[in-house]
Order: C-alpha cells, then sequence, then structure tokens
C-alpha cells in the first residue's frame, strides 16, 4: 500500500515567446515508501511542477521519474491515466471538487471508476472518517472551504493509493481550519501507510513533515530531516548526513 | 467502461447544469426539426409538384395504343390495391351540323375535329373544366361538350347539335380545360368530348378507324418509384408492350420541360445543406460544453481517467440529449409541411398531407442520432488536449491530440456525412460527390482562414484605432480558436448563401420558363394561298409572336434500309435499342425550317452543312426512342413519293415554350414543291381573339383556331407554383441558418466574461467593452463571410452548373449581403452571449474562479 518515487536528472523548461525557461534544472530526489516528503521554496520555485512531473500529470523535458521502479516517460496517456487510477491520490490547493457531484459521489467517483465492489461502504466509511457523515448529500459549492477539502481527503485516499500528492492543501483555509485539515491528512496517512509528497510554503506544515526539501529557483536547495524520522530514513538508507 | 458508470455520469452532470442542457437540447431539437421539417415540407412541395404532374396525364399511369389494349393489363393492374381504371379513346373525325337542325345555315359545315371519348372516372387528376361549370351532370350518350371553336367554326350554338359519324349529339357545355392536353403542335381540330357509349352509338368504331386506345390507371396507394417499377414491369412482361405506350408522371413531366426536375433537385439540396447546418450546430454546441468543462476533465484525468473513457462519456450524454431533442425535433418537424398549405393553398393541399409519419419521425430521430454521433466527435477529442496538470495551474499547455485521433475523427465526420447524404438522397454517387464537395470546401475554408489570420497578425497597427488594434489581436492571438469559430461561421455563410444563389437562380430560371412571350393561339390547316390573308387578319388583331411554319405529313419507311414492317417485326435483342412501335407507325408530321429555332438548341451535329446529302434534324428523346443517330439513313413516304434523308443533327427542344416544334426538320430545298398545308401561333388578346376566329369562319372557313389560352394559364401556374415552393423552403432554411450561425457566435462567453472584467478592471467604461468585444466581432464576421461567400460561390458554380446544368449568374449584391449579414449577425449574437460580462461587475467574475469546477 505504500510506494517509492525516484526522480533522475529531472529537467522542466517551458518556452516563452523565443526564450526558453528552465522550471527544474536537475532535480535528483528519492521519496521512500511510506515516507511523507515535504517540498518547500518560494513562490516560483519550481515545487508545484515537480509534484506535477512527480505525479505523472506532465511530462519533463528530460530526466526520469519513476514510481516503483516504472519510468513514467515511458508511458503514453493511457498508461500514465491507468498509473495515477491504481497508486496515486490528489489533494489541491483549489479542492478540485467536480460541482455536479454531492460530496459523497466525489468521493465514490474514483472507486466506481475502479471497480472496486464495496464502493459504497468504503465511501460511507471515509466521510464519516474525515467527520462529514451527515453531509454526504451536500454539493461542493453547500460546503465550507474546509469542509470541502475533508472531501477531496476523503477522495483522495478512498482508492487506497501507494502515494498521495497534496498541492499546497492548506493554502486556501484559514489557519484553524488548515490544521485541522492536517491532522485529517496525517492520520489518514498513517492508518493507510500512504508514501505523501506535499508542497507547501508554509513552514509549520513543513514541521509535520519526515523529511523537507527546499527548492530554489529550480533547484534542491537543501534538504532538512525531522529527527525522529533521521533515524528510519537513515535506516532505509535515504540520507547520509546532510545537513540539518 | 461500465454501463452503469456511464448512466451515472449523465444523470450527475445533468444536475446544476439544467440552463446549458436544455439549450443543447433545444439546439439539436432546432436542427433535427429543420432536417424533418424541410424533408416534411420537401415530400409536401414533391406532393405538390407529383399532384401538378398527374395532372399531365390526369391519371398515375397512362397505357395507350393504336389497338385495342390487351385484356391481360387489367388483371395485372387488378392486382395493385386501390386502383381505378378509366378508359379514353380518342380519334380525329370530321363533324358537321346535321341537316334538318333548325339552326343549321343553308350550306351544311364540317369541320374536322379531335374526339375524345371518356368514361366517367376521367380525369382522376385534375378537372375538366367546362362553361357551365356543370356541364358533366347533363353529359351523356347523347350529347358532347365541345371546344368554343367549333361552334365559330360551324357558326351555331351552344345547345345545338352536331353530327358525329353518323350520329347526333347535343351540344351540352365548352371545353374551357382539360387537364391532360399540353402539347398543342400536333392539333388537327378542335375538341369534342363524347361519353365512352357514345362513340358507340356512331359508325367510327370500325375494323381500320384509327383510334387510339388508353387506359387511365389511378394508384392512390402506390408511391412515384413503385408506380415507376410498375411501368417497368409492364414494359417488360406484357405480350405486346412494344405496341403500348406505357407513361408515368417522370414522361408527363418531361413535356412541360425540365423546370421540375430542377426543383426536385434543389430540394434535395436543401435537405442534405439543412443536414450540414444541424451538423455545424450539433459541433459548436459540443464545442462550447468541452471548453466549459476543460477543469471538470483535467480533474478526471487526474483521477485516473483515460481520454477515450471522458470522450465516452460525453457522447453518451450527448446522444442522449440528441435522442430527446431529436425526438422533439422530430415531432415539430413533422408538423411544419402542415403550415405549407397557409402559404402556397392552392399548390399543397392540407389534405395531401398525412398527419401521421411515423416513418419520418423515425428517420428524423435516427438522422439526429446520427449528425449528434458524427459532428460531436471531433470537438470531443479536445479532452486528449486537457492536460491533467491543469489541476496545478490553470495556464497549463494544452497536449498534442494523438495523431491517430485526429484522423479517426475526420474519418467518422466524412463517412458520417456520407451516410447522412445517401440516407436523404439514396444515391451512392451523389452522396459521394456532396461529400467530396463538402472536404473540398472544408479545405478551402480553413486554408482561407488560417492565411487571414496569419496576415492579421503582420498588420500594421501603429495607426489604428485601440478598437481595430484588440479587434485584430484577437483574430490572432494563438489558442483563441479564432480559426475553429470562423470556419463554423464560414461553413454557415457558405450553406446559407449557397442556398440563396441557387435559389435565386433557379426562380429566374423558372421566371424564364413563365410562357408570358407564348402564343395563345395555333392556327392550323392554312393552305399555302391563304397565308398572306390570314397574316392580314392577324395585324389587323394586333397579334404578336407570330410564327408560321409549313406541314407536310409523311410515314416513316425505313430506317438505315431496314423497313418499318421489319424493325416493328423483329425481336429486340441485346444490345439493340428497341424501337416503340408506335413512334415507328404513327403519321409524321414534319416542316423545314432555315434558321434553328429560338426555343430549340442543337445538342449533337450541325445545322444545314452539307451540301452533297439531305439533311434532317431530328429531336433528341424522339431520336432516342427510334435508336437514331448522326448518320442514320431515314426513308419517308410523303404522300407516296419516298423522299430519303440522313440525320446530320440532334436537338433539344423546349416544348414548354409553346413555340410550333417538331420531331423531324427537314432542310428547307428536300420540300419544297410538296404539297403542304401551314400552321401558325400567334399571341393575342381574348377580345381580338375571338374577333379573328370570327374573321377566320368567315373567310378561311377551313383554318381551324385552337385557344390555348388555358393551358398557358395553367402552366404558368405549375411554374409560379414552384418557384413559391422553392422561396418558402429556401427562406426557411435561411431562418435555421441564421440560428445556428448565431450559435457559433456565442460559443465562448465565459472567456469573454473573464476578459471584460479585465478590461473594466484596467478602467474601461462598458460602453468601450462593448466597443472592444463588437470590433473584434465584426472583424471575425467579415472574415467568415467574406470566406463563406467565396466557397459558396464556388459549390454554387459546380451545383448549378453539373447538376442543374444552368449557367451560374453573379450577382454582386448578394455576396456583399452576406458578407454585411454575417457580419452583423456575429456582432447581435456575440454581444447578447456576452452581456453578462458586460453588465457584471468586474469583481464579481474574476472572483467566480473558485475551486469548485462547474
Amino acid at each position: 500500500m505504500t510506494a517509492r518515487i525516484d526522480c533522475i536528472q529531472l529537467v522542466k523548461q517551458l518556452s516563452s515567446g523565443e526564450k526558453l525557461l528552465t522550471i527544474l534544472d536537475g532535480i535528483e530526489l528519492t521519496v521512500q515508501p511510506s515516507e511523507f516528503a515535504c517540498i518547500l521554496g518560494p513562490s516560483g520555485s519550481g515545487k508545484s511542477t515537480l509534484l506535477g512531473l512527480m505525479a505523472g500529470l506532465d511530462r519533463p523535458s528530460s530526466g526520469s521519474v519513476r514510481i516503483d521502479d516504472q519510468a513514467l516517460e515511458s508511458l503514453n496517456e493511457d498508461e500514465l491515466a491507468l498509473l495515477r487510477r491504481e497508486k496515486v491520490g490528489f489533494v489541491f490547493q483549489s479542492f478540485q471538487l467536480l460541482g455536479n457531484l454531492t460530496a459523497r459521489e466525489n468521493v465514490l467517483l474514483p472507486l466506481e471508476l475502479a471497480g472496486v465492489s464495496d464502493a459504497a461502504a468504503r465511501t460511507d466509511q471515509l466521510l464519516f472518517d474525515v467527520g462529514l457523515g451527515e453531509r454526504g448529500h451536500h454539493y461542493p459549492t453547500q460546503l465550507s472551504g474546509g469542509e470541502q477539502q475533508r472531501v477531496a481527503l476523503a477522495r483522495a485516499f478512498a482508492p487506497r493509493p501507494k502515494v498521495l500528492f497534496a498541492d499546497e492543501p492548506t493554502g486556501n483555509l484559514d489557519s484553524e481550519t488548515g490544521a485541522g485539515v492536517l491532522d485529517l491528512l496525517s492520520a489518514l496517512r498513517t492508518s493507510y501507510g500512504t508514501t505523501l509528497v506535499l508542497v507547501t510554503h508554509d513552514v509549520q506544515v513543513a514541521e509535520l513533515a519526515d523529511r523537507c526539501i527546499h527548492l530554489k529557483s529550480g533547484r534542491i536547495e537543501r534538504e532538512t530531516v525531522r529527527e525522529t524520522a533521521r533515524q528510519e530514513l537513515r535506516e532505509a538508507g535515504a540520507v547520509e548526513g546532510q545537513p540539518q | 467502461m461500465k454501463l452503469a458508470l456511464i448512466t451515472q455520469f449523465i444523470r450527475r452532470e445533468s444536475r446544476g447544469a439544467r440552463g446549458r442542457l436544455f439549450y443543447f437540447t433545444i439546439c439539436l431539437a432546432v436542427g433535427v426539426a429543420a432536417v424533418v421539417g424541410v424533408s416534411g415540407m420537401t415530400g409536401a412541395i414533391e406532393g405538390g409538384v407529383a399532384a401538378q404532374n398527374r395532372q399531365l396525364l390526369a391519371s398515375d399511369l397512362r397505357i395507350s395504343s393504336n389497338f385495342d389494349l390487351p385484356e391481360i393489363l387489367d388483371e395485372v393492374l387488378g392486382e395493385v390495391p386501390g386502383m381505378q381504371r378509366a378508359r379514353v379513346r380518342e380519334l380525329k373525325s370530321m363533324v358537321s351540323v346535321p341537316i334538318s337542325s333548325e339552326s343549321a345555315t343553308t350550306t351544311p359545315r364540317a369541320q374536322l375535329a379531335e374526339i375524345k371519348a371518356i368514361e366517367s372516372g376521367y380525369p382522376f387528376y385534375g378537372e375538366l373544366l367546362t362553361e357551365p361549370a356543370d356541364g358533366r351532370s347533363e353529359f351523356d350518350a347523347s350529347s358532347a361538350i365541345v371546344a368554343p371553336e367549333l361552334l365559330v367554326a360551324l357558326n351555331i350554338e351552344l345547345g345545338d347539335e352536331i353530327a358525329v359519324g353518323g350520329a347526333r349529339f347535343r351540344t351540352v357545355a365548352l371545353v374551357v380545360d382539360e387537364p391532360d392536353r399540353i402539347n398543342f403542335s400536333m392539333t388537327l381540330g378542335p375538341r369534342v368530348f363524347l361519353t365512352y357509349e357514345g362513340l358507340d352509338r356512331t359508325n367510327l368504331v370500325q375494323f381500320g378507324s384509327r383510334i387510339r386506345h388508353f387506359a387511365l390507371f389511378a394508384l392512390p396507394s402506390s408511391s412515384p418509384s413503385e408506380i415507376q417499377a410498375l411501368a417497368r414491369r409492364l414494359e417488360d412482361d406484357l405480350p405486346d408492350a412494344q405496341n403500348l405506350r406505357i407513361e408515368t408522371r417522370e414522361s408527363a413531366q418531361a413535356r412541360i420541360g425540365n423546370g421540375v426536375e430542377r426543383v426536385e433537385k434543389f430540394l434535395g439540396l436543401v435537405a442534405l445543406l439543412s443536414l450540414v447546418l444541424g451538423g455545424i450546430g450539433v459541433a459548436q454546441i459540443s464545442r462550447t460544453w468541452i471548453s466549459e468543462r476543460t477543469a471538470d476533465i483535467a480533474v478526471r484525468r487526474a483521477l485516473g481517467f483515460r481520454p477515450v473513457e471522458i470522450l465516452i462519456l460525453y457522447l453518451a450524454h450527448i446522444l442522449v440529449l440528441a435522442a430527446i431533442g431529436s425526438l422533439i425535433g422530430a415531432l415539430v418537424g413533422a408538423t411544419l409541411p402542415f403550415f405549407a398549405p397557409l402559404l402556397a393553398p392552392e399548390f399543397i393541399r392540407a389534405d395531401q398531407l398525412d398527419p401521421w409519419q411515423p416513418g419520418a419521425i423515425l428517420s428524423g430521430l435516427a438522422l439526429g442520432l446520427l449528425i449528434a454521433l458524427v459532428f460531436a466527435i471531433p470537438p470531443l477529442t479536445a479532452v486528449w488536449r486537457v492536460s491533467p496538470a491543469r489541476v496545478l495551474r490553470a495556464e497549463a499547455e494544452p497536449l498534442p491530440a494523438p495523431r491517430s485521433v485526429r484522423i479517426i475523427s475526420r474519418i467518422v465526420v466524412l463517412l458520417g456525412v456520407f451516410g447522412c447524404a445517401y440516407f436523404q438522397a439514396n444515391d451512392v454517387q451523389f452522396a459521394a460527390a456532396f461529400t467530396g464537395g463538402l472536404l473540398v470546401l472544408a479545405v478551402v475554408l480553413s486554408l482561407a482562414a488560417s492565411a487571414v489570420i496569419a496576415a492579421s497578425t503582420r498588420l500594421p497597427r501603429k495607426q489604428l484605432s485601440p478598437y481595430l488594434v484588440h479587434g485584430l489581436g484577437a483574430l490572432g492571438r494563438p489558442g483563441q480558436g479564432t480559426s475553429g469559430a470562423i470556419m463554423a461561421l464560414g461553413m454557415g455563410v457558405l450553406v446559407v448563401t449557397l442556398l440563396v444563389l441557387v435559389e435565386q437562380r433557379l426562380e429566374s430560371e423558372l421566371d424564364n420558363l413563365l410562357p408570358e412571350r407564348a402564343p395563345t393561339a395555333f392556327m392550323i390547316d392554312i393552305q399555302p394561298g391563304q397565308w398572306e390573308g390570314v397574316q392580314g387578319l392577324l395585324d389587323e388583331n394586333d397579334a404578336t409572336q407570330v410564327e408560321s411554319v409549313p406541314v407536310v405529313t409523311a410515314r416513316l419507311a425505313s430506317i438505315d434500309g431496314v423497313t418499318v414492317r421489319e424493325l416493328q417485326e423483329r425481336r429486340p435483342v441485346d444490345g439493340e435499342r428497341r424501337r416503340a412501335n408506335w413512334a415507328l407507325s404513327r403519321e409524321q408530321r414534319l416542316t423545314w425550317i432555315a434558321e434553328l429555332p429560338e426555343s430549340n438548341e442543337l445538342v449533337e451535329g450541325e445545322w444545314w452543312n452539307e451540301s452533297e446529302i439531305n439533311e434532317v434534324s431530328v429531336e433528341e428523346s424522339y431520336a432516342e426512342r427510334l435508336g437514331l443517330e448522326l448518320g442514320t439513313k431515314l426513308a419517308f413516304d410523303i404522300q407516296g413519293v419516298p423522299v430519303e434523308v440522313t440525320v446530320t443533327s440532334l436537338r433539344a427542344v423546349k416544348w414548354e415554350s409553346f413555340q410550333p416544334n417538331f420531331f423531324f426538320v427537314i432542310e428547307p430545298s428536300v420540300l419544297e414543291g410538296v404539297p403542304h398545308f401551314r400552321i401558325a401561333a400567334a399571341r393575342l388578346d381574348e377580345e381580338p381573339e375571338a374577333r379573328l376566329q370570327g374573321s377566320l369562319a368567315k373567310d378561311f372557313s377551313n383554318v381551324t383556331v385552337i385557344g390555348i389560352r388555358a393551358i398557358i394559364l395553367k402552366v404558368s401556374g405549375v411554374m409560379r407554383q414552384m418557384a413559391l415552393g422553392v422561396r418558402i423552403l429556401a427562406g426557411f432554411t435561411l431562418l435555421v441558418g441564421i440560428a445556428v450561425l448565431a450559435g457559433a457566435v456565442s460559443s465562448n462567453g465565459l472567456r469573454r466574461a473573464r476578459e471584460g472584467a479585465l478590461l473594466k478592471t484596467l478602467g474601461l467604461t462598458r460602453k468601450q467593452v462593448i466597443g472592444f468585444f463588437a470590433v473584434e466581432y465584426a472583424l471575425v464576421g467579415l472574415v467568415a463571410g467574406a470566406v463563406g461567400v467565396t466557397g459558396a460561390y464556388i459549390a454554387s458554380g459546380v451545383f448549378l452548373d453539373r447538376v442543374l446544368q444552368l449557367e451560374p449568374q453573379l450577382s454582386l449584391l448578394i455576396p456583399i449581403l452576406a458578407i454585411l449579414l454575417s457580419a452583423v449577425t456575429a456582432i447581435v449574437c456575440g454581444l447578447a452571449a456576452n452581456l453578462r460580462a458586460v453588465v457584471t461587475r468586474p469583481g464579481a467574475t474574476l472572483h467566480g474562479m473558485s475551486g469548485v469546477t462547474s
């Protein structure tokens, strides 16, 4: 129920008029199974782009992304879709709930797509877990921001993905609501053992992560590891004497 | 993909978007209503044309022979349900005033007349108009209905008796019009109607009498194609078929020229174009829908939906809406033809329309679904272009659609258009030509649109007003979809302009066919020495369009040395055309003319240019019937003298001109000196014509005048009504076209809303925002108009020339109007669709971008 992610010499360039902009420049990164990795950096540092590449939403200009040793660049769009369906979950800053669907239907959707037999029961349990057991019939517009993000969390965890990508999940929420959503995210991740890659510019959010990757101008500036996690990660061979 | 997932998607996608779904359904309904309505209207108008044509034959099927008709005929046709039969016999005979009659003059007079003996069923279609109107109520075995000219010629009055073949008949009414009499150039005398039993009272029916026997059949439950098939079967199966002339409405309509055929082809074009309009409408709505659902699609793709799965979901949804829209459209469309009789009551009678047409509704439903399926697929392939990375940043670059998807979607459209065209026209070749033509036009349109857009980006803008700069910028902005909008609008303009151009040309041709310059009276049996005197009388009565030609009666003796008797006895063998016996054995009327008459056109060979041989020019369809070609040698027996001539030209004759026309025209020098008489045609007002009749009866009693005013009115009525039908349909399709154009323009409302909000944030007033948008839409409209009009000219030229065989006439007004209309439609519809962008406060619009996809 968990996956390892490798980024090898990852480069992403975009053309702007006649110029070529380098958004990411030679990223080397490994996220261990069940690890909570946080990507930190100022606006424009390439955080979300890196997330998109790691999740197979976008394609690199060069380099490679591997999820459980499966090179994403060798997959076509259909194969990428199947990979996302089977292994990947998402939580976005702007929630990205489908407005025509109720909260319950939003959670149900990936399960129906995967053809899960106990989809309804699993959905109800997840909605209960995120504290929205009574509000499943509401449409997204009838829910508060925090509630919407909780629905998004339930949807993301519903198909039990091996890895979850979260893009500024608290960015559109006030600090109190944000903290609640983070607690929920942590609890769900722990209970499912999911690898989590989270993008944020909020240092407080980053404190919860096992490891923080600091990006600046498309490069990894430095990595920091939480003390309690350091030992585990060292055992797994992910960190070898990086500065704190 | 599971059906349950698809049905759930449709159910869920339908929520909270009732307005959009309603709009989509209604647009499809309008499209399908147009298709079904046009097809129903076409059916009604074709029915009207068919009804008119049936009048020309007074029946659905007419079989005639110089011999008694075979009895087996009744057996064969007796099997057709609802069949009715009426017998008619025609012959020529002298009609005189009985000597004992009180009103007879001291010197009994006689007149050669054309006798027509009819059974009570005649005519099944059209009316035998008499004066007084109830003339047929007194019509029995001892009475006659006669042409007014006969009374003048015999100097008697209505109610007096006439003698025909030794029997007496009281004249009870005058013939005003008989439905199946169109061609007068073969007429020998005024008409006398007797009953079938009345003719048996005379001594005219005996061995050797030259009687033409007719059997008229009404087959009300058979379609024209069934009747046509029946006629072919009779030709193949009947033992003496070579002695029979079998006519259906197709052969009858040839007698009033190819106006009817052209109108039918035009109706076919309208039906096909309405399909294209419906298709453009569907494509535009689908494009708009998909562009509004981009955010939703990106989320679905991020959740692991494959593009093809998303396409299936949307396509299934579109098909459900299409089914509802098509059903509504088909039901509405099926009622549209019922309004046609209100517009043209004389042409389309309400009682000719079948109120319950499940076939039409089902085919409308099928066509609607086919159109929706085919035209929705290309815009739906946009799902491949939506990057899942859009969930992270809205401006994520679109992905390229796979080559295979692009190719397959285009093949689907081509096959679909071909399928629809075949469905409508039932003709593989025509459907292929239509599809090919449309493909070429689409490519031309697309190239032209790209060229204009490219040119717009290179225009120097320094001197231009900010409005124009914005408009030009919008035209050339990448990712704007301007090319697609111009294509859709341009295609709509093309279709509408094409329709107008063809309709105008056809209408002017129908107007030209109106026999306004046609003669109103024929004069026959003028002896050569009398012509000068007759001409004097014509001048006195202000006759115009006077034409006179000599006539020699003859019999065909041989063709290429094979005698007519041998030809008649020869059984048809493969590769040899069956020569119709009636055409071989009939009395031929020949004339000689130095110049080719105006109503004739040479289609093969040359007019009198061989000095070595005696030349004859033959009417093309008659030549085909007899199997004559250039170089065929004909021998005529002219009053006992053999004359040999060679076919050196073939002519197409406009019979609808009502000028004296002949199947055979001989070179002038050949027949000079042969005993002949003259016939003349002239146009006269009603009163002078009556005076002329009186004078001719007094001074040249052998000359008979045949008035054809009623026939002229009849033909001109058919032409006028056909023109009206064409106008109604064209107008209706034009309205549908404009509705579709409006849809094409108003498809990018959401983007506009943001743009309008931004412009207002930058300090522009509402008026200025309107100005910016108006200029942009005007430019799109002008470019699409220009491109569409160019395409329409190419298409109309090809259609007029190849299909209708009419010379295209270039009008300057139509293209200018079409381009202006396109620009005005673009501005009005564009602004109307983006009213919200103009009216709403900018903050509300810009903040409207929430995390929930709508």
